[in-house]
């Protein structure tokens, strides 16, 4: 399991949402590229009432599929209420995770979270069963 | 609908082994064949009455039964000795457990036919060197309702009244890389054949198979990307 905690600047004009995915520009493609999972997250957030948004056009949104087991979360940035909001976004999607899991003996996930109030990128990597522990570390590093 | 899985599964384990003949297996998954119309045909008439309990249950029975039918595919395939296509039914037999454990029924025994067909992996077929490919997808569809897939709720592998979501019909399926990894989404994607000193040997039988005449680069013969049509919608 790793954890590490970068600085990172992203600014974004848009409040809307609560939950923002962030894509990478593909100059080639011309498309905004977000790991194959992102309709999924951004689903299962908004079906618990978390409004999420993009930080590009939609229609300009393309997915990459890398059909490796490890489940690969697009970048988050958690724009509001950052205490309350990130333990109910890490549950559920832990939850999803363990369900999609269940039975099977690779489990890793690789996700990067961006906290606007700190400046920050969280970038975590490793079994579903650690993620839950990531409020805790995050409450502490982030002091 | 229960009682009568129960029986099945009884009956036909005596046929999920190696030795049996292959032609009492081909009629044993013809009879599953048979079987499994009458489970789907229970489970649409349970998912018109939105019971979804009872869809849930048939999904877990429909996903046993294809397992063992893969399984007895795979005993069949190595006899023929069609090790590529023993070792595809193996993997879809695993998926098949996998998705059974979704349903949440008798998750134990589920479990216990898993560990079968992980000892049966580890026994007959070789370490393999997975490859996993990479591709940039655009658009698709729901498989549960049939809408643009980000305009609707459904979750992708999510059990919905006996069916799993998943995404279908990609309006852009564009393959970028492919890659030796450890860990592939598919298990069924190995690399078939290898080179040893301009000699091209087959992975599983160790059997030479033919000489290479690709001086500048290594050649492997790689099953990069299976099209899974898997029974469980």
């Amino acid at each position: 399991m790793s954890i590490q905690i970068k600085d990172f600047n992203f600014e974004t004009t848009s409040n809307i949402n609560k939950v923002l995915l962030i894509g990478e520009e593909n100059k080639e493609l011309q498309k905004n590229v977000f790991p194959i999972s992102t309709t999924n997250i951004k689903k299962l957030l908004e079906n618990n009432k978390i409004s999420v948004g993009y930080n590009c056009d939609e229609s300009s949104i393309c997915y990459e599929d890398n059909r490796a087991i490890e489940y690969i979360i697009p970048i988050m940035y958690i724009s509001t209420q950052v205490q309350i909001l990130l333990p109910i976004v890490i549950n559920l999607i832990s939850n999803y995770l363990y369900d999609l899991f269940k039975g099977r003996e690779n489990n890793n996930v690789s996700f990067r979270l961006v906290i606007k109030e700190k400046s920050k990128m969280i970038e975590y990597e490793g079994p579903i069963s650690g993620m839950k522990e990531i409020t805790n570390i995050i409450k502490d590093k982030l002091k | 609908m229960r009682n009568k899985f129960e029986e099945k599964v009884r009956n036909i384990s005596a046929y999920d082994v190696f030795t049996v003949d292959s032609q009492l297996q081909k009629k044993v998954i013809d009879d599953l064949v048979l079987f499994l119309k009458t489970i789907k045909t229970e489970k649409n008439k349970a998912k018109q009455k939105q019971d979804e309990k009872t869809a849930n249950n048939l999904f877990y029975m429909q996903c046993f039964i294809n397992a063992i039918r893969c399984s007895l595919k795979m005993w069949i395939y190595l006899k023929e000795q069609k090790y590529v296509d023993a070792w595809h039914s193996l993997v879809d037999a695993q998926e098949y457990m996998y998705y059974s454990l979704k349903a949440g029924k008798d998750i134990e025994k589920s479990k216990l036919y898993l560990y079968k067909l992980k000892e049966r992996e580890q026994v007959i077929f070789p370490k393999f060197k997975f490859v996993s490919s990479g591709s940039i997808i655009e658009g698709g569809k729901c498989s549960i309702c049939g809408r643009d897939f980000n305009n609707c709720e459904h979750i992708e592998e999510n059990l919905y009244c006996g069916s799993i979501c998943k995404r279908i019909d990609y309006k852009r399926l564009e393959f970028t890389h492919l890659a030796l990894v450890e860990n592939p989404k598919d298990r069924g994607c190995i690399i078939e054949e290898f080179e040893l000193d301009k000699k091209i040997y087959d992975w599983f039988t160790l059997k030479f198979k033919r000489n290479t005449n690709n001086i500048k680069e290594m050649e492997i013969k790689v099953c990069a990307y299976r099209v899974q049509q898997l029974d469980i919608f």
